[in-house]
């Protein structure tokens, strides 16, 4: 690379390839592709034949015979997981949208408040989160004369609701500032007032570019939903140790057992992940 | 900037550790108020500790970034 930059400099060092493209800061590290799945299916496969062709005299159930049996108690585990996921990114959208636009918000004290709240939520463990949730939260709450019992999933819920609001803030602020000034300055110039220039024209133009980060952390958060059997809500991961201690705790179980969750897992976000880079695709930002 | 972010999400994804058993700082609060049942001041003590911890890793990044930026270079 010979030629001089913009404003006559020398080039001095070449960038690499993959940093000279517009796009290079958007490019996505490391994408699921089909690939992770086959290669997730062989790994349980693998070790399914290994364990059962590993066994003693008096052979235990085969691995895929196993694995056949406990799949309508693990996929009504892994169901629990997905309702915890819907309600938890539901409540987490709602509050977020409130607390992003507040991120935005023309007066400093909204505005420095949202931001505290959203750094605070963004940067606590999710899993710490989880357990001040299940700690903190009373057991039950009293209505006059009737008595409400909060499970433990629902304080799971609003344990992983929490950093999803702060994300989903953050991610309306970015869509919001990825709207360029010139649109905000239009709309001022043609008599719009403030709540007006949000809700009419930078709202449903920045409402496309929210949706595939919206959806890169469902994702994330449906991954975290697992983190709920830490704190004893009975999900997949909590019914794969239980499938784990009734088949007798059959170290060779272990490798094919916990693989077939994950294959759960990949089957679920894999589809996800793959809408979310052709969003992602669509909605470039093109300057 | 990005590379900061993955660092804030593997201090934060230590706490993972947990579930093995490491005794990392998650573990021991968790002894510490099972013993001595003060299981709010433990979980304000652990918010502290990693706010703390997070603020310190993107204070130290965005410093490095700031004495690495070569003028020109990127935005």
């Amino acid at each position: 690379m010979t030629q001089p930059v913009r404003g006559g400099m020398p080039v001095i060092f070449r960038l690499p390839d993959v940093l000279r493209t517009d796009n290079a800061r958007t490019l996505p590290p490391l994408r699921l592709s089909l690939w992770h799945g086959i290669a997730l299916g062989g790994f349980v496969l693998m070790t399914s034949i290994a364990a059962g062709g590993a066994t003693g005299a008096a052979p235990p159930a085969r691995v895929f015979v196993v694995l056949a049996r406990w799949t309508p108690l693990l996929l009504r585990g892994f169901g629990f997981n997905i309702l915890i996921s819907f309600m938890a990114m539901g409540i987490g959208t709602v509050l977020g949208a409130f607390l992003g636009l507040g991120l935005i918000s023309v007066s400093r004290a909204i505005r420095e408040g949202a931001w505290a709240l959203t750094q605070f939520f963004r940067n606590a463990p999710w899993l710490v989160l989880l357990f001040f949730m299940i700690y903190m939260l009373p057991f039950h709450v009293q209505f006059g004369g009737l008595r409400i019992i909060i499970p433990d999933w629902l304080k799971a819920v609003i344990g992983l609701a929490l950093p999803v609001m702060a994300n989903v803030a953050e991610v309306v602020r970015g869509g919001v500032q990825s709207i360029p000034p010139g649109q905000w300055e239009a709309a001022e110039s043609l008599g719009f007032t403030r709540a007006q220039q949000l809700w009419e024209i930078i709202l449903p133009q920045s409402i496309k570019r929210m949706i595939p980060p919206w959806m890169n952390l469902y994702a994330i958060l449906t991954m975290a939903t697992t983190l709920t059997a830490i704190v004893g809500v009975s999900e997949v991961v909590t019914l794969a140790g239980q499938v784990q201690a009734a088949e007798g705790n059959r170290t060779d179980l272990l490798a094919p057992l916990y693989g077939y969750v994950l294959l759960f897992f990949f089957f679920y976000s894999y589809p996800i992940a793959s809408m979310t880079s052709r969003l992602e695709r669509r909605y470039a930002v093109r300057i | 900037m990005s590379g900061g972010l993955n660092l804030v999400n593997l201090v934060k994804t230590t706490t993972l550790a947990y579930a093995i058993a490491v005794p990392e700082l998650l573990y021991v609060s968790n002894q510490i108020w099972s013993d001595s049942i003060n299981v709010p001041v433990m979980m304000v003590v652990l918010f502290i500790i990693y706010i703390a911890l997070v603020g310190l890793l993107v204070f130290a990044m965005t410093s490095w970034e700031r004495a690495l930026r070569c003028p020109g270079l990127g935005t």
